[in-house]
């Protein structure tokens, strides 16, 4: 599949778009494919089945200008590129529409109600904000950040998705994206701040989301997602 | 004491948490094996970071699935702070501070004991009491564990590590809390402006991504 058809195709759907710099632009931070690659190597988060991002060094493409990578199995869809800056770029199909109801909440009866997709709360949104923060984090290691990093995180296409707080079971209410404009959301950290922010930026901006589809967490509620978000990171789920 | 919509939640949530523990239907009055169950749960929330909520008025259906059952209105009452706070207090030291509420939701009715984190010293159980297969261990620290959720006595090198980060944590917070008022220390650093990013970069960084 070309890079054009996969953007097509992610962005069909409900996904994440995921940009991540310094906010001093310097054009050759890293200057060759073995330093991306080493940054990758170092970079990516594996906290759960799927890493973030997908990188397999042997299945990427390089021009000079930047390193990209793809990957279009099953439910997965993602593109990605980091250029010779340090910009990272990313594009990340959410799961939630392209899968069948029946196989996303197998084995349930009554299956929820019928929505354009499903966005798991833990799954799909706090475990991809903490995923792409540390992956941020990974960045700023690589020294590609300096002095402060931009993160921006925005999620497109989830109009009339429902909001599950888990397979297995649901919400008593149902929570839906009632908008079809992107949730964006925008961070400037200092380099040196970002290790210590970054699970709890993470929440704040799943957080968010969740109040976009209606849900205004309850403190005991988040500090469950805290709680879950600690097993994610120390591979306890 | 915790929001209705918190409340909500603790009884919703339906499975158990590190800080979040279920108990089914029961008196408070006339049994001791209530009592030992309770008092342990509450020294191991005690112990935690931000304490933790004991529910009372839950059904375990299997073996981690719970579902409200709802308590008698004998029972809910038989919750009272006082006594409990006696019973509880006798055998934990420093005493645990909570608060108890009765709540209802769709017609069941619960009682949720709200524990607090210790204050500067962790919640040890001073007396040693058996009861129908269920014990209080004298000298014991009951800690609730990340890796299972029981209130236990500490059994790991790394529950006896959490705790004592969090106690020294906390011992170290009062004392710059003391010494700043006491001006012996400058009073918290105000966080610096985040400058902005320059238009430059930024225009440089959306010209690299050529609309991507």
């Amino acid at each position: 599949m070309s890079q054009e058809e996969l953007l097509q195709d992610i962005r069909s759907h409900g996904y994440w778009r995921v940009e991540v710099h310094s906010t001093d632009y310097q054009s050759n931070r890293l200057s060759s494919r073995a330093a991306m690659q080493d940054l990758l190597n170092r970079a990516t988060v594996s906290l759960r089945g799927w890493p973030y991002p997908y990188y397999r060094a042997e299945e990427t493409t390089y021009n000079a200008k930047w390193l990209e990578g793809q990957v279009s199995w099953d439910y997965f869809r993602e593109y990605w590129r980091l250029y010779e800056s340090g910009q990272w770029l990313h594009y990340l199909g959410l799961r939630g529409a392209r899968i069948s109801r029946e196989r996303l909440f197998q084995g349930r009866s009554p299956l929820p109600p019928q929505h354009t997709g499903y966005l798991h709360v833990r799954g799909d949104v706090l475990f991809t904000f903490t995923e792409i923060l540390r992956f941020a984090v990974g960045l700023a290691q690589g020294g590609v950040l300096d002095p402060t990093a931009f993160v921006s995180i925005q999620l497109h296409n989830t109009k009339d998705y429902m909001l599950v707080e888990g397979f297995e079971r649901f919400f008593p209410h149902e929570y839906v994206n009632q908008s079809d404009r992107p949730i964006e959301q925008q961070y400037k950290l200092p380099v040196s701040e970002l290790s210590a922010v970054a699970d709890q930026t993470a929440l704040e901006m799943s957080v968010r989301v969740f109040e976009v589809f209606g849900w205004i967490p309850s403190e005991a509620a988040v500090r469950t997602l805290e709680e879950d978000q600690k097993k994610l990171v120390e591979r306890r789920l | 004491m915790p929001n209705t919509v918190d409340l909500q939640f603790y009884i919703q949530h339906r499975r158990e948490e590190r800080y979040l523990e279920y108990k089914c239907s029961m008196m408070w009055t006339g049994n001791d094996v209530t009592k030992v169950k309770v008092a342990k749960a509450m020294m191991a929330m005690s112990n935690l970071s931000n304490g933790g909520v004991v529910v009372v008025g839950m059904k375990e259906l299997e073996r981690g699935v719970w579902q409200p059952d709802g308590m008698s209105e004998q029972q809910v009452m038989s919750f009272n702070h006082d006594d409990i706070a006696q019973w509880v207090n006798d055998c934990a030291v420093p005493s645990v501070q909570f608060e108890v509420e009765s709540f209802e939701l769709d017609g069941n009715r619960f009682v949720i004991i709200k524990v607090r984190e210790f204050d500067r010293i962790p919640v040890v159980c001073r007396r040693q009491k058996t009861v129908g297969g269920e014990d209080l261990r004298a000298g014991a620290v009951y800690f609730r564990s990340n890796r299972k959720h029981e209130s236990a006595p500490i059994s790991s090198d790394e529950d006896m590590r959490e705790l004592i980060e969090l106690a020294v944590d906390k011992g170290v917070a009062q004392e710059i809390k003391r010494l700043r008022e006491l001006g012996l220390i400058p009073a918290e650093p105000q966080p610096h402006a985040e400058p902005e990013a320059r238009e430059s970069s930024a225009l440089n960084y959306a010209q690299e991504r050529e609309g991507l």
